[in-house]
């Protein structure tokens, strides 16, 4: 479905994903999630999945969510996950981020009017092809977003946004890799 | 004499450009960089298969999109999407990603939307 011709860009929700969160904060450059105007929403299994374990980038997350005071999406999935861990269940958690996030999508869709969503996920994700995308949503990778940034002159490098994180991400991993060893 | 052997290939057009700006930089070449970076790989695969460690087989299967992230996580025992880039950045293999011509498809869906 295409966004009404009259829809402001505020209506338009921006749904991160983990993976495009780790990369933009390893990169610094969480703000450029603001650069098209649209509101941006956290899902609230995602914000947790990001923040859960201290990281290099779980403080500066947090933070960011707060002093920016970006919307939260609650879902049933982390309601769910709440309630099993407190009752000393240990839920997986690998996937539980994705699953609240086709929730949300699935409710964005049957909202009244039905909301536009940009669903912003990590190549690898996008390739996988598990979500089942309702018409008013898009699924894009973080590379796409950046080099729509570059295009609309927002940024001057995609490139460089990504060569940035990569670089932050080989200097904050030395002490980990590699696992098991 | 050093036993060399050519062969054809075909890389990224922007990859390439990069590469030659820093061959250019370093007053290499970008047969010389390629060497270097193919011998780490190739020395850093069979290393830790020699030990008997198997994770950078499932970071390389995960890099070349032969194994999904939630699977090479499973394998590396690891439950973070941040973990799995840390160690892609530390083994210095790119993480996954689509064509060019995919991604250029995304932001012509981004485009169609209003901006501030």
């Amino acid at each position: 479905m295409t966004p009404q011709a009259n829809s402001s860009p505020a209506d338009i929700a921006l749904l991160p994903d983990a993976g495009p969160l780790i990369t933009l904060a390893y990169a610094d450059a969480l703000d450029l999630l603001f650069k098209p105007g649209w509101t941006v929403i956290l899902v609230d299994m995602v914000l947790h999945e990001v923040t859960r374990q201290k990281t290099p980038t779980s403080k500066k997350l947090a933070k960011w969510a707060t002093t920016k005071r970006v919307q939260v999406m609650p879902t049933r999935t982390f309601t769910r996950f709440k309630e099993l861990s407190a009752a000393g269940s240990t839920p997986a958690k690998n996937n539980l981020g994705e699953l609240a996030i086709q929730e949300a999508m699935n409710e964005m869709a049957i909202a009244s009017p039905p909301r536009s969503g940009v669903f912003l996920f990590e190549d690898h994700k996008i390739a996988r092809a598990s979500f089942l995308l309702p018409d008013n949503s898009r699924k894009v990778s973080t590379r796409a977003y950046l080099w729509f940034l570059q295009d609309k002159g927002w940024i001057e490098s995609a490139t460089e946004v990504e060569r940035k994180a990569i670089a932050a991400g080989r200097q904050f991993s030395q002490v980990r890799f590699p696992p098991g060893a | 004499m050093a036993n060399t052997v050519n062969f054809t290939g075909s890389v990224d057009r922007d990859l390439l450009k990069r590469a030659k700006v820093i061959a250019a930089k370093t007053d290499s070449s970008i047969n010389a960089l390629f060497n270097a970076e193919l011998r780490y790989l190739v020395e850093t695969f069979e290393a830790a298969e020699n030990g008997g460690n198997q994770n950078f087989r499932a970071l390389l299967d995960f890099s070349l999109g032969r194994k999904d992230a939630l699977e090479t996580m499973r394998v590396l025992g690891i439950d973070s999407d941040e973990d799995i880039f840390l160690l892609m950045a530390q083994a210095r293999l790119p993480m996954p990603r689509l064509s060019d011509a995919e991604t250029r498809e995304m932001v012509e869906q981004l485009n169609t939307l209003p901006t501030a």
